[in-house]
């Protein structure tokens, strides 16, 4: 039988797409919503693993799923932190000025239309200065990789679950049946 | 103690420590244990946005994550308890996909309604969403993780240390 296909590739595919996800500023706030972001580059190593199967080979097993999904998450957290550290080096003040542009139009037009609380704006102001300030440093960075290692791996493991529960097995194609004679 | 069983109480301990978690960051902060504190909130802030005007509160302290997410981490806890009662641990075949969107499509609505201010979520529609999200999610999730950590156990013992070659047990296939 035909070895099962390398997880290198759809793990590091998955793994790019939770650290695009969760290191661009903007597109990282997905996560604020259950780590959908991380969830779903899990379940997209997944879907990227399966299609490289072919007949003859060994189905695809939920152990492969588990596997791809810490993998991904493993490699996600690396690319996450690489990728907002770089982000906050090269475009430092630029990056803050669009994500209170952005938290400032978005949220007041929250709070006027009353989808956020009072006081959630001054909120996420203090929370924003905080952020910028520990964004630059050693400590800021090596903590937030570690935080990323514990929690990525395991979203990201249940991401590669559920994408396993939804992509399922390939179906074996069935072969033609031999002509009538 | 059964393997699958084994598994199910490891899972059940570490989401229960994710909850306690959630519910003692509030608790430090108020017993003085400041720095502590900080650490949970920073360490669920990676996960959530902790809004204070969102969050459920012990002791005038917000918890460590908003009502939404609590309501999902508590729903899977509520789920992954009943899942004995309810099924086989070991079950091979996982819910359909259609119990997957059952699962996630109120939420869905309920913050894109919210996103676009078309209608405000309130506090009784994030707990109900969350809350089925959570329950149905431990009830996709965990037998997929019981039966993937059984696969991992017998391939390792079925690995040919002289080959090198891995052989797949039929039966877990």
């Amino acid at each position: 039988m035909i070895e099962k296909p390398s997880k290198l590739r759809a793990a590091v595919l998955g793994g790019l797409i939770v650290g695009t996800i969760s290191g661009l500023p903007g597109l990282n706030l997905l996560n604020c919503c259950c780590c959908a972001g991380i969830l779903f580059g899990g379940a997209m190593s997944v879907y990227l693993y399966r299609q490289e199967f072919t007949d003859g080979m060994p189905p695809m097993e939920s152990s492969d799923a588990l596997v791809l999904g810490i993998i991904a998450g493993i490699i996600g957290a690396l690319i996450t932190t690489f990728l907002s550290t770089m982000i906050f080096l090269i475009l430092g003040p630029v990056e803050t000025d669009i994500v209170r542009n952005f938290v400032e139009k978005f949220g007041q037009r929250l709070e006027n239309s009353g989808s956020l609380p009072p006081g959630t704006m001054d909120d996420l102001r203090d929370k924003l200065e905080q952020a910028m300030k520990e964004g630059g440093k050693i400590g800021g960075i090596l903590r937030s990789l570690v935080y990323a290692l514990i929690l990525y791996p395991i979203f990201s493991m249940l991401g590669g679950l559920i994408g396993y529960g939804i992509f399922g097995k390939k179906k074996p194609t069935v072969p033609p049946l031999p002509p009538m004679q | 103690m059964k393997s699958s069983m084994r598994l199910y109480s490891f899972f059940t301990v570490l989401v229960s420590l994710w909850c306690i978690g959630i519910l003692v960051a509030p608790i430090l902060k108020h017993a003085g244990w400041t720095q502590s504190a900080e650490m949970l909130y920073s360490f669920f802030a990676r996960i959530c946005h902790q809004d204070d005007g969102r969050s459920f509160h012990i002791e005038g302290e917000k918890i460590g994550v908003c009502i939404r997410c609590c309501a999902i981490y508590f729903g899977f806890f509520l789920g992954l308890i009943a899942l004995p009662l309810s099924r086989a641990l070991k079950r091979k075949n996982v819910p359909a996909k259609g119990f997957f969107l059952f699962a996630v499509l109120p939420m869905v609505v309920d913050v894109v309604l919210n996103a676009t201010g078309i209608h405000a979520s309130t506090l009784v529609s994030r707990v109900i969403t969350g809350t089925l999200f959570g329950m149905s999610m431990s009830w996709f999730v965990v037998p997929i993780f019981i039966e993937a950590c059984l696969q991992l156990n017998s391939r390792n013992k079925n690995h040919s240390p002289d080959s090198g070659v891995v052989r797949y047990d039929r039966k877990t296939q």
